[in-house]
């Protein structure tokens, strides 16, 4: 969506845009989504029925997320001369120089002339060779949204600015409830019965439990950036170890009768089952000459690669794997901490991209930043506040990349995008994002509002026309 | 009370075959029985009592447990029912005159419930005795009047404190809650910062360990040692914890990372003011350097709008989100205001920008500081205020509160701007969300994830008036937290998933794992095994959060289980990783020097071995807020009993293996 669509406003008010959006949400909207969730199960078949069983059909998606809040309107940063000199006029303290950024010669872009962090050397790289896609001024949005419908405070995200439900609301999609599932979640639940009766959910983090995976049906599998580990003294051949693991299995088999006892027994379950099916699967490890930064966010992403490869022995199709790198919430000192972060950040990106050419399955595993939101573009005296809209990337095979996606914004202070110090109202929704990665992964366009209630208010499912454009 | 055995040394050698065990099997099963006899078994029949301490107050099943020594063949014993409690009257049992064996199993368990009664009476007993094969047991019903049992004793203990050391136990048995709660307000406090004094002097570096060892050192003091004055303090230690996972700073934070004496100094101010008023504890966080730097108000100046410069929002929002009023208008039983069926947010950014700017001037404090610029680093003293840097125009906070134009102090002594505190942190004092908002946080963090609307509003209404016309009282909010009747009626209501953290604590309390060294470098660095550590959160949200859920079934009945966020594939099997190494060798990430070895004192135990049943369900009733259920018991009782007395070190072996499998089941993990 950009700006200009969502001011063509009809004489009711109204849209053509917000017209379909409520159409089509009449019946997801909130009070709604309980009975959407139930006839999820009587089509979850129709999405995973699409995936070819025979031969291989596999696609997998990676979610960066940045916690804390990317300042990344330093990631990203307009690089024409007048484009420049207003985010440099903005900025203050905290404006990157205009010679020192790399520059972005995008084959695409509506917008400024761009520019990346000088110290994000291999995403220009990817960038160059068309694997990297900038999106700008994405953020979470109830529907299209204006700075008046800021002012009176109609239709926004629950608790704006607040990194908990900036947080939440990325990895729901749904800014205007308390949701207990992510899109990713949502997603699984439809596309799970392709991977078989794997004992290795769909959804795996590297990282730790996330909202974005959980589903209604799927529960993700959260290992380490070491990858699953054993419970010792369970046949493993110690002292008693075949008494002790018949008693635990014993004990994980009870029923309670309180839903705490109940959950902590399957997620022992859970962990007990998936360990050796996914300990062999990344027993096979990585082709030789594949590297990756020795540092945790190397750690993380070489273990999704290790993942992907051994995705046979797991027996995957599709796979959505969260990797969660940082604290990005610097409110001071954001110029030296970014120095620091991007160049680690860049590096373990090109270093997975590197991996899945390795595995030669490039094309088949996309990989996308998120974060809680973008910061505020004035300075608190070389520190940034929290804000909204902020710019990402998606690298992989299947990204239509040295292109730009979205508007991106005019960064004066008071613009009609700005609610105050720089805080940008998103001209792009996570909604149009995550339907993109989601199609793409095999959702049914027909599907589409099972896994985002809200995307009828930003695209038309019916229409033939990608959300966004960026993957093939 | 120790149960009768049966007098084997009578059948020793006779083989005395009792002529029923044939009579009500055919065959094929009497063909089995004579095939265990050919094994030179002799065949008996006993009973043993389980959980000898019965409570008329705390009404809760417990077992008498009668074994035979074979499995083949159905059979029926007798039950005799004498003692001076009556049953039917006194108690009820799950079986009346007889005890059937199916076939293959070799053990029944009787279940004994007491009833409760308006008398007060002296402690009666129950005996069963098996009349045909010489064998009895007998427990003993407490009587309401004579105070919390054990088990229920055990249970508050866990809730309120680190489970249930024996001299802790003897304590909260012989004063009931309320005044145990009472005693507790009087204790003297026991502070961290003093434990790294001793250390420095020591001559011991102070590492970024150092405030996590002094936690230890105080949670894992012993009552029974030293006069009052020195008596611990384990509920305030327990309330300062739970505060540091609402007030958060962590050492994940570089600049704290390597600052224990700011960090125990902080850790103090939870302490200080666990039992005092929450209006002076908000305001101590406030100023506390620690949080300063974590929230990033310390350096804090006024705007400079020629230089595109604004208060930083950090700590003007949380102080809001976090740790006061949250971010909607919330009832008094903690469900949200509703308009026009949408929640009312609590603030937008326009009331954080105004909170901002009150958070302006501060600055490092101390005698040594005389300036806000070049301030040297001081994590021990209160913040310093500076009207120099502070924002002196007109504020509008919440509840109403506005501040006028202020004038600077001269000489500087950041009086405007400690005005402009007073008034910040009194408005957020004064909202009517912080009852609720807070009482519930608490709540989750003592007895239950999922308090009901009810709870919510009493423990309100302690926080709104402690019954003398005081807001903020904590010891009213403590004690309505803990005295409240979801947390403690039979049957019980609430669950939450203990914290990982918390039973390695109870664990070292429970068994007296106290090192020689009295040190506890050993316990430290475990964030890595279960996520949880002091001054260990990823970020200002804590450890977990206190909406979340885990996907499944809780997720469908929007049940919250702060807890589980941190329960991974990985933790899930760390976190007994740990626990077993913890029990089978010593409390340490790797290798601890012998001094320092944080171990179990298990001997008692180990003694009793040979009746691994009852040895299994003593261990049970010391860790757990209830009995093992009849299930996980048989699994237990049954594994420690294949550990044959003929090897090594078998006590040892048996007790590792029942402590272990108690602490991997649910009934451990998930706190009732």
């Amino acid at each position: 969506m950009s700006s200009n669509q969502h001011s063509n406003k009809d004489n009711n008010g109204l849209s053509r845009r917000d017209f379909l959006g409520q159409a089509s949400c009449a019946a997801v909207g909130s009070t709604a989504l309980a009975s959407t969730l139930l006839n999820l199960f009587l089509t979850s078949s129709a999405s995973a029925a699409g995936i070819r069983q025979g031969g291989e059909d596999y696609r997998a998606i990676v979610c960066l997320f940045l916690p804390g809040g990317n300042d990344s309107f330093n990631l990203v940063v307009p690089r024409g001369v007048a484009e420049h000199a207003t985010y440099a006029r903005t900025r203050g303290d905290l404006a990157l120089a205009r010679d020192t950024l790399l520059p972005l010669d995008a084959n695409w872009n509506t917008g400024p002339e761009l520019g990346l962090h000088p110290r994000a050397v291999e995403l220009a790289q990817l960038f160059d060779a068309e694997k990297l896609a900038v999106l700008a001024n994405v953020g979470s949005l109830v529907r299209p949204t204006t700075k008046d419908d800021y002012r009176t405070k109609t239709m926004l995200p629950y608790g704006l600015f607040s990194h908990s439900d900036q947080q939440e609301q990325w990895q729901t999609s749904i800014p205007d409830s308390r949701e207990g599932l992510g899109w990713g979640g949502r997603m699984a639940d439809l596309l799970f019965p392709s991977n078989g009766a794997s004992n290795v959910s769909m959804n795996i983090s590297v990282n730790g439990n996330n909202l974005f995976q959980v589903g209604r049906s799927v529960a993700p599998y959260t290992v380490g950036s070491n990858g699953a580990l054993s419970l010792r003294g369970y046949k493993d051949g110690s002292p008693y170890a075949d008494i002790r693991g018949a008693a635990v299995d014993n004990l994980l088999a009870q029923q309670y009768d309180n839903a705490l006892e109940r959950t902590y027994n399957r997620m022992r379950r859970n962990a007990r089952d998936a360990f050796d099916t996914y300990q062999a699967a990344t027993a096979v490890g990585l082709p030789t000459g594949v590297a990756f930064p020795d540092n945790s966010l190397g750690r993380s992403l070489s273990q999704v690669a290790k993942t992907i490869a051994g995705r046979k022995v797991i027996g995957a199709k599709r796979q959505v794997f969260y990797v969660q790198w940082g604290g990005w919430d610097f409110h001071d000192n954001v110029l030296n901490s970014m120095d620091a972060m991007i160049p680690v950040l860049s590096a373990g990106i090109k270093a997975f991209y590197d991996a899945t050419v390795a595995l030669g399955i490039s094309d088949k595993v996309t990989l996308f930043t998120a974060s809680d939101f973008g910061r505020s573009l004035t300075s608190n005296g070389m520190g940034s506040d929290h804000a909204w809209g902020g710019n990402q990337i998606v690298v992989g095979g299947a990204v239509r990349g040295k292109r730009v996606y979205g508007e991106y914004p005019d960064l004066a202070l008071n613009s009609s995008l700005d609610t105050g110090r720089g805080a940008l109202i998103p001209t792009t929704a996570v909604d149009e994002y995550a339907a993109e990665l989601a199609l793409w992964m095999g959702v049914q366009r027909g599907d589409l509002n099972m896994v985002l209630p809200n995307i009828g208010r930003f695209y038309d499912v019916r229409s033939n026309a990608a959300p966004l454009g960026f993957l093939v | 009370m120790t149960p009768r055995r049966y007098p084997s040394q009578i059948l020793l050698g006779t083989l005395l075959i009792p002529t029923t065990a044939f009579s009500a099997t055919g065959d094929l099963q009497g063909s089995r029985a004579l095939a265990n006899l050919l094994a030179l078994q002799t065949p008996t029949y006993r009973v043993e009592c389980l959980d000898p301490e019965i409570s008329e107050r705390w009404p809760q099943p417990s077992y008498f447990l009668i074994k035979r020594n074979f499995s083949a063949g159905a059979f029926t014993v007798k039950l005799a029912w004498s003692g001076t409690a009556t049953r039917g009257t006194d108690y009820r049992t799950s079986h009346g005159t007889t005890a059937t064996f199916p076939d293959g199993v070799d053990e029944v368990l009787v279940t004994v419930t007491p009833i409760r009664d308006r008398s007060t009476e002296n402690n009666e007993t129950i005996t069963l005795t098996l009349s045909d094969y010489n064998s009895n047991a007998t427990g003993q019903i407490v009587d309401a009047a004579q105070g919390p049992s054990e088990s229920e004793a055990t249970r508050f203990l866990v809730q309120a404190a680190f489970g249930a050391d024996g001299a802790t136990l003897k304590e909260v048995q012989q004063m009931d809650f309320d005044r145990w709660i009472l005693d507790q307000f009087s204790r003297p406090l026991g502070r961290t910062a003093p434990i790294l004094q001793e250390m420095r002097q020591r001559g011991e570096p102070i590492y970024h360990t150092a405030t996590k060892m002094a936690i230890w050192q105080q949670v894992m003091r012993s009552p029974s040692r030293g006069p009052r004055s020195r008596m611990p303090d384990p509920l305030r230690q327990r309330v300062a914890y739970s505060l540091s996972q609402i007030f958060v700073v962590s050492q994940k934070l570089d600049t704290l990372g390597n600052n224990s004496d700011g960090v125990a100094s902080y850790y103090d101010t939870l302490l200080t003011h666990s039992f005092g008023n929450y209006r002076d504890l908000l305001k101590a966080v406030c100023l506390h350097p620690c949080m300063g730097l974590y929230l990033s108000h310390l350096g804090n100046r006024k705007a400079d709008p020629s230089k595109g410069r604004f208060p930083d929002e950090n700590f003007a929002r949380e102080v809001m989100q976090l740790f006061s009023i949250g971010l909607w208008e919330l009832n008094p039983d903690g469900t949200r205001k509703l308009r026009n069926g949408q929640p009312i947010p609590t603030y937008d950014n326009t009331n954080i920008r105004e909170y901002a700017r009150a958070f302006t001037g501060y600055q490092y404090g101390g005698t040594q500081n005389t300036q806000f610029k070049w301030a040297k680093q001081n994590f021990v003293d209160p913040m310093k205020l500076w009207d120099s840097e502070h924002d002196l125009e007109p504020k509008t906070f919440l509840s109403g509160v506005v501040t006028p134009k202020r004038t600077a102090s001269s000489p500087d002594r950041g009086l405007a701007a400690m005005a402009d505190l007073d008034a910040a942190v009194d408005s957020l004092y004064l909202h009517p969300n912080v009852g609720p908002f807070l009482g519930r946080l608490l709540i989750q963090r003592f007895t239950t994830s999922n308090p009901s609307p009810a709870y919510i509003r009493r423990v309100a209404t302690a926080f709104n008036d402690n019954g003398r016309g005081v807001r903020g009282d904590m010891r009213a909010v403590i004690r309505a937290i803990l005295l409240d009747p979801e947390a403690r009626t039979f049957p019980t209501v609430t669950a939450k998933k203990r914290e990982p953290y918390l039973t390695l604590m109870q664990l070292a309390k429970t068994f007296d794992a106290q090192p020689v060294s009295g040190r506890y470098p050993s316990a430290t660095y475990m964030y890595d095994f279960m996520l949880q550590e002091p001054f260990e959160s990823p970020s200002v949200f804590n450890f977990y959060q206190p909406a979340y859920r885990p996907s499944g079934e809780m997720t469908d009945q929007n049940q919250n289980g702060p807890e589980f966020q941190i329960m991974t594939a990985v933790t899930a099997h760390d976190h007994l990783n740990i626990t077993r190494k913890f029990i089978h060798e010593h409390l340490a990430r790797w290798g601890a020097d012998a001094n320092d070895q944080i171990k179990m004192k298990l001997n008692d135990y180990m003694a009793m071995a040979d009746k691994p049943d009852q040895m299994v369900h003593r261990l049970a009733n010391r860790v757990l807020d209830r009995r093992l259920n009849p299930v996980s018991s048989r699994i237990i009782r049954q594994a420690v009993g294949q550990i044959p007395t003929t090897r090594n070190n078998w006590q040892r072996d048996r007790v590792h293996m029942a402590l272990y499998l108690i602490c991997a089941c649910a009934e451990f993990q998930v706190q009732r």
